[in-house]
């Protein structure tokens, strides 16, 4: 098993796992965590991007943030598949695009 | 009949507390601009230093106490100020479900204007329909809706979790609806259960009761710039509803600010901001959990005895449980948030207590802390 493999079928596992219940997979839950918290820690509670790293960390790690500071934006993708982005909003915080 | 009991009783008990209530005080010191501070010196100083900010465990691991800020405040001063892991004094600091008390708040100042009543159907002031017509705003604040809900965090399945399918999955853009849309698993008012659902279900009836002229603002114009939380952020869903269940953020002063406003009984600086006797009706075992239909989900929770989105430091003798906090007097209750998030008041010590955190695992004595504040509080001179 290639190392590119292994996440892709850690993310199908996933989805099917979760089949049940409400329908979202921890990929997805986990990237939408990843945008929305992160932009919050950033430009609400205005840490660093390593203490935001550290914060918005969930199990399973799989999410990555990309940071557009000028916009206050944060872009995050899991696995190469699902992705979300938040926005930053003055006094309201952040909120899912 | 049950219920309608406890209905009277509730607003018995509300008209009684106003009766009690006293106006707003006079020659007690507020804040201004900033907190006045009197900072304690000595022993017990070192002993609160060691104990909250001593880290127990690997900090890259999440492990042991991990406290971000306290802010002591004893008669109106600041006797106790720390900060750690990043942190300093003008840092916002997520509240989590400390939250839900400011919701609490913002509620009695729309009942205050008449905007709706504890007794109003939701199907008053929000689109539902239906047996969600049966649930009123007092359900709500009670936690007792019964609607179907699991509160489950990180360390549970997140696909079991209704509070994070409606934070981050399929209900994060419209949540009320989410919310609403679960239906009911019991009568409303029959039981408490603790849930976030209900938190933010709330903020959408409060905004819609409120109208349009004030859902966008009601926070800033009801609480925050009346107390001058000149730090605050409330952040929204994607249909523009306050996540009243968990996204206040503030800095620890201005979280102070909040305990103190309810520490003077909904006053502040001379003007009643909450209305007279909310804050007492808020502090009082809530009638959904009075039902005692519930105590299998408290026991389990080990949380304080629910009150109206503020929790209570009374024992609950049919259980034979304690004090949450025995080191505190019966009169001390809280706002608690995930991860350690907690604004303690005690108003028999004229004391209130913030603390923010990112604790994940639940090591933290909260006893321990309330005693080592309230030492602080003895030894602060008049």
């Amino acid at each position: 098993m290639t190392r590119r493999a292994l996440p892709v079928l850690v993310a199908l596992a996933l989805a099917a796992c979760n089949a049940e219940a409400y329908d979202n997979n921890d990929a997805e839950l986990a990237v939408r965590q990843k945008a929305k918290e992160m932009c919050s820690c950033l430009f609400v509670m205005e840490l660093t991007e390593q203490e935001c790293a550290a914060w918005t960390r969930v199990s399973p790690n799989v999410a990555k943030a990309t940071i557009d500071r000028q916009n206050k934006r944060v872009h995050a993708v899991a696995l190469g598949f699902w992705a979300a982005d938040a926005r930053f909003d003055g006094r309201h915080g952040c909120v899912h695009d | 009949m049950q219920r309608l009991v406890l209905s009277c009783c509730m607003v018995a008990s509300l008209l009684g507390a106003r009766e009690a209530a006293a106006a707003c005080p006079a020659g007690v010191t507020w804040p201004a601009a900033d907190w006045p501070e009197a900072l304690a010196e000595g022993p017990t100083v070192a002993a609160a230093d060691e104990y909250l900010f001593t880290l127990t465990g690997r900090d890259e691991d999440r492990e042991g106490i991990r406290t971000d800020g306290v802010v002591i405040v004893h008669r109106g001063r600041v006797i106790y100020e720390r900060y750690a892991r990043g942190y300093a004094q003008h840092n916002r600091h997520l509240a989590w479900s400390v939250s839900k008390s400011f919701l609490n708040a913002m509620v009695g100042v729309g009942v205050g204007r008449g905007a709706l009543t504890v007794d109003d159907s939701i199907c008053d002031h929000y689109d539902a329909d239906g047996e969600l017509c049966d649930i009123t705003v007092g359900d709500l604040l009670d936690w007792g809706s019964g609607i179907d809900w699991n509160e489950g965090y990180e360390d549970d399945p997140y696909y079991l979790s209704s509070v994070i399918a409606m934070l981050y999955g399929i209900g994060s853009g419209d949540m009320a609806a989410f919310v609403a849309a679960q239906g009911l698993a019991e009568a409303p008012g029959t039981i408490y259960r603790y849930s976030s659902g209900d938190t933010v279900l709330l903020s959408a009836v409060l905004a819609s009761a409120l109208g349009s002229d004030l859902a966008d603002d009601y926070p800033w114009e009801f609480i925050f710039d009346p107390i001058g939380m000149q730090s605050a952020m409330f952040e929204r869903d994607q249909v523009g509803t306050y996540v009243g269940s968990s996204y206040v953020y503030a800095t620890p002063r201005d979280l102070a600010r909040f305990g103190y406003l309810f520490l003077r009984d909904g006053c502040w600086d001379g003007q009643q901001i909450v209305p007279e006797g909310w804050v007492a009706a808020s502090t009082q075992p809530n009638p959904s959990f009075q039902m005692g239909n519930s105590y299998e989900h408290f026991l389990r929770d080990g949380d304080a005895v629910p009150g109206r989105h503020w929790w209570l430091n009374l024992p609950v003798p049919d259980l034979a449980h304690e004090r949450r906090w025995p080191a505190a007097p019966p009169d001390t209750f809280a706002g608690l948030g995930h991860w350690g998030q907690t604004i303690f008041v005690v108003p028999s010590a004229d004391l209130v207590l913030v603390r923010t955190a990112d604790d994940r695992e639940s090591g933290f004595d909260q006893n321990r802390y309330l005693e080592l504040a309230l030492t602080l509080a003895a030894e602060d001179s008049p």
